[in-house]
């Protein structure tokens, strides 16, 4: 097999890049071996080939230092690299380059967790620290402090927040508390953003003086982001988690206006979610068990399975904290609003404890993390998946356009509609998992023109997405084209004065250097 | 030449005892010895799983769904036990998030296959070497349904030095129903530096 290289660099060139890295991080965190070292920097989901997105090599530095000495060399060289944290990014590309030949700038052995502070409520990290290592640490220390984990959560913080993530607590909006970090730039400047001087009040206190641009280091090219803090929430005097089951689609649009000002108004502080039944089934049960034809599944098993495990063909998730006089009154208030709903049915831990879908929602909105949401991949066999994920805003006519319009499509595909609304403060993102065998080429192919089309159905309709796959990057990308395109326009000229050789993660959401711009 | 004798004459040196709920829960079986260590997951919900992983040990342990509680095991083994392997009968899901650990602990997949009841047709299809997969393919469609029995009187002949890669498939006749979950999954992962064959 050749090497995947970078393009315009030889295996001459490489070599020497390579041989200068190992005398900066060590013989053994360099990564080449294609066969037995550089699998796991493959992207098992995706719909293309393989070797689209095989890198060259990984590099796993442990210190800021060593991240701007290996800058230096590939620099020198002209040779790209794809910075990853813990490499969990799975449905959107995984620890898997953009481009074959790159080389993966793996962070997962900068995992200190450098502070917790429990009066003030955050925590500062390194991206080589997950959700379970902040978890277990503030356990071990006995900190009253939840932390918001991702779904699945063996991802890292720094990862999942400058990819925009999203969790399921009351601060479940990743980058909106996220508060200060540290970025390495390609040349090597590091730069700290927040409170000059004060590293306490750098965590608390985003803005310092002047523009405010630890955004533009989020979802970007434009620097290695090695620290960042992030807000915490104390652990509450109480906590009561509820389901509300609804036994119509068309109850998908009430639920969504009903649950508007409910969460606009803070009276469900917490980041809800409305799922399809389908979502929920397939933590417990897979599709062959209700149908075992051809295509997605038809409404008559559709019931049989709501029935038998008592789901509604729409399912909210929601949660209330606090004391408990104030718990009620929220409760009180929920209950009225929701009940308008005919057929609606609420569900608490007294009825649905041990119900896998349950159990681990409830462990979500209290911030404990879990794998369980991994289990939607044994619905069909060779379980790949890749996540289609338009933003609306909390609108009932929105959340059902969308969904038929996604549904329609996967049907038309051959593909089950399995998603579900993740309604936060005043926008939802809409999560299509777009399940396929990952066995199959067919079907991945077909998996792959489904999503294509969906951005241009989703564009014609006048919604984007939050986030995607490496693959659909550039046309995402252009979907955001407005006034001849000068979003993206404005963000190559960034990317231009700030990595001018274009080593960064060329391609990450449609940013390409100038030297690749054309090519791409 | 590893030998399912070794395996089981070992003596058992850790056993996990974690309270779970029985629906979908996970066994996890730890033997070591002085050869070989080995770490057996089997899905506590599968008859199949459950039949492998009594070959390793009278010993069982019953750890919750989440495969997230399995972490701090699997890695304290990968740490504790350089060439120690690791296999097992699982859904899908838990098999691939336990290979994505793995190769952070320089672990490849030596073999895997995926077994499928279909009206009453067992179906194997297996991944491994060009020269191994359809040798092992046959022989798990020759042991019937005591194929999980078959894997673990064989684990050792399952091992490649490097990542599998070739697949081959085995249909054959069989008593049993489909299974609670469908599609079962067997594996073995091993260390990329192991020099054992």
């Amino acid at each position: 097999m050749n090497k995947p290289l970078p393009q315009g660099i030889n295996l001459e060139q490489f070599n020497g890049a390579i041989a200068e890295i190992i005398k900066i991080i060590g013989d053994e965190f360099v990564f080449t071996d294609d066969i037995k070292e550089l699998r796991s920097y493959r992207d098992p989901y995706n719909t293309t080939r393989d070797e689209d997105f095989a890198p060259s090599a990984a590099v796993a530095p442990k210190t800021l230092e060593q991240i701007q000495q290996i800058l230096a060399v590939v620099n020198q060289y002209k040779i790209p690299v794809w910075t990853i944290s813990t490499g969990k990014n799975f449905a959107y590309g995984g620890a898997a380059p953009r481009k074959p030949g790159y080389i993966v700038l793996d962070l997962k052995r900068m995992n200190r967790i450098i502070e917790v502070n429990e009066k003030h409520g955050y925590a500062v990290v390194e991206p080589g620290v997950s959700y379970y290592d902040l978890y277990n640490y503030i356990q071990e220390k006995g900190y009253k402090l939840w932390i918001d984990c991702a779904a699945p959560a063996w991802g890292g913080i720094v990862g999942n927040t400058s990819d925009h993530g999203a969790g399921y607590t009351p601060y479940g909006d990743h980058l909106l508390m996220q508060c200060g970090m540290q970025v390495v730039l390609a040349d090597g400047t590091v730069v700290e953003t927040g409170v000059a001087g004060d590293s306490k009040a750098s965590s608390l206190y985003k803005y310092g003086q002047g523009p405010w641009v630890d955004g533009l280091f989020t979802q970007s090219n434009f620097g290695v982001i090695t620290r960042m803090g992030i807000w915490l929430m104390p652990e509450p005097p109480g906590y009561t988690p509820f389901m509300v089951t609804l036994p119509h689609e068309q109850d998908l649009e009430l639920i969504t206006d009903l649950a508007q000002p409910l969460k606009l108004n803070m009276v469900i502080p917490n980041a809800a979610t409305t799922v399809d039944l389908l979502w929920e089934a397939a933590m417990s049960h897979t599709k062959a068990q209700y149908y075992t034809g051809k295509g997605p599944m038809p409404d008559s098993a559709r019931k049989k399975l709501g029935a038998d495990l008592g789901l509604g063909v729409w399912n909210f998730y929601a949660a209330v904290y606090g004391p408990p006089p104030i718990m009620k009154n929220n409760m009180d208030l929920i209950r009225d609003t929701f009940s308008k709903i005919p057929g609606a049915e609420f569900h608490y831990d007294d009825t649905r404890k041990g119900t896998p879908g349950w159990d681990y929602r409830v462990e979500l909105m209290r911030g404990k993390p879990n794998m369980t949401e991994f289990s939607l991949l044994n619905w069909v066999g060779g379980g790949g998946h890749i996540n289609f994920s338009p933003i609306s805003a909390v609108d009932g006519k929105d959340s059902y356009r969308q969904f038929d319009m996604i549904r329609k499509r996967a049907h038309e595909f051959g593909f089950d509609y399995i998603g579900e609304f993740l309604v936060g403060w005043r926008d939802q993102h809409h999560i299509f998992m777009l399940m396929f065998d990952r066995m199959n080429a067919e079907e991945k192919k077909r998996a792959h023109d489904l999503f294509d089309v969906l951005i241009d159905d989703a564009a014609n309709h006048g919604y984007g997405e939050y986030r995607t796959h490496l693959s659909f990057m550039d046309k995402i990308a252009d979907s955001y084209g407005w006034n001849d395109s000068a979003l993206l326009k404005t963000q190559h000229k960034i990317k231009d004065e700030l990595d001018p050789n274009g080593i960064l993660s060329p391609g990450k959401m449609g940013i390409w250097p100038k030297r690749m711009r054309d090519d791409s | 030449m590893l030998t399912r004798r070794t395996f089981i004459k070992s003596t058992l040196a850790a056993n996990i005892a974690l309270a779970a709920p029985a629906s979908l829960a996970l066994t996890a079986i730890k033997n070591t010895q002085d050869e070989q260590a080995l770490l057996i997951f089997a899905d506590e919900n599968s008859s199949n799983a459950s039949l492998f992983s009594k070959q390793f040990s009278e010993a069982e342990a019953h750890i919750s769904l989440d495969i997230g509680l399995h972490f701090d095991t699997f890695n304290a083994f990968c740490r504790e036990n350089p060439n120690g392997w690791v296999s097992g009968i699982t859904r899908d899901s838990d098999f691939f998030v336990l290979q994505q650990l793995a190769s952070q602990h320089g672990y490849h997949t030596a073999y895997s296959a995926t077994h499928t009841v279909s009206n009453n047709t067992l179906a194997h299809q297996v991944t491994s070497s060009a020269e191994k997969a359809p040798l092992l393919a046959r022989a798990l469609g020759n042991a019937g349904d005591k194929w999980p029995t078959w894997l673990a009187d064989n684990l050792a002949t399952l091992q490649n030095t490097t990542a599998a890669d070739n697949t081959a498939n085995s249909r054959t006749q069989s008593l049993s129903q489909a299974g609670d979950n469908h599609v079962l999954v067997s594996w073995l992962l091993i260390p990329s530096n192991s020099t054992q064959s």
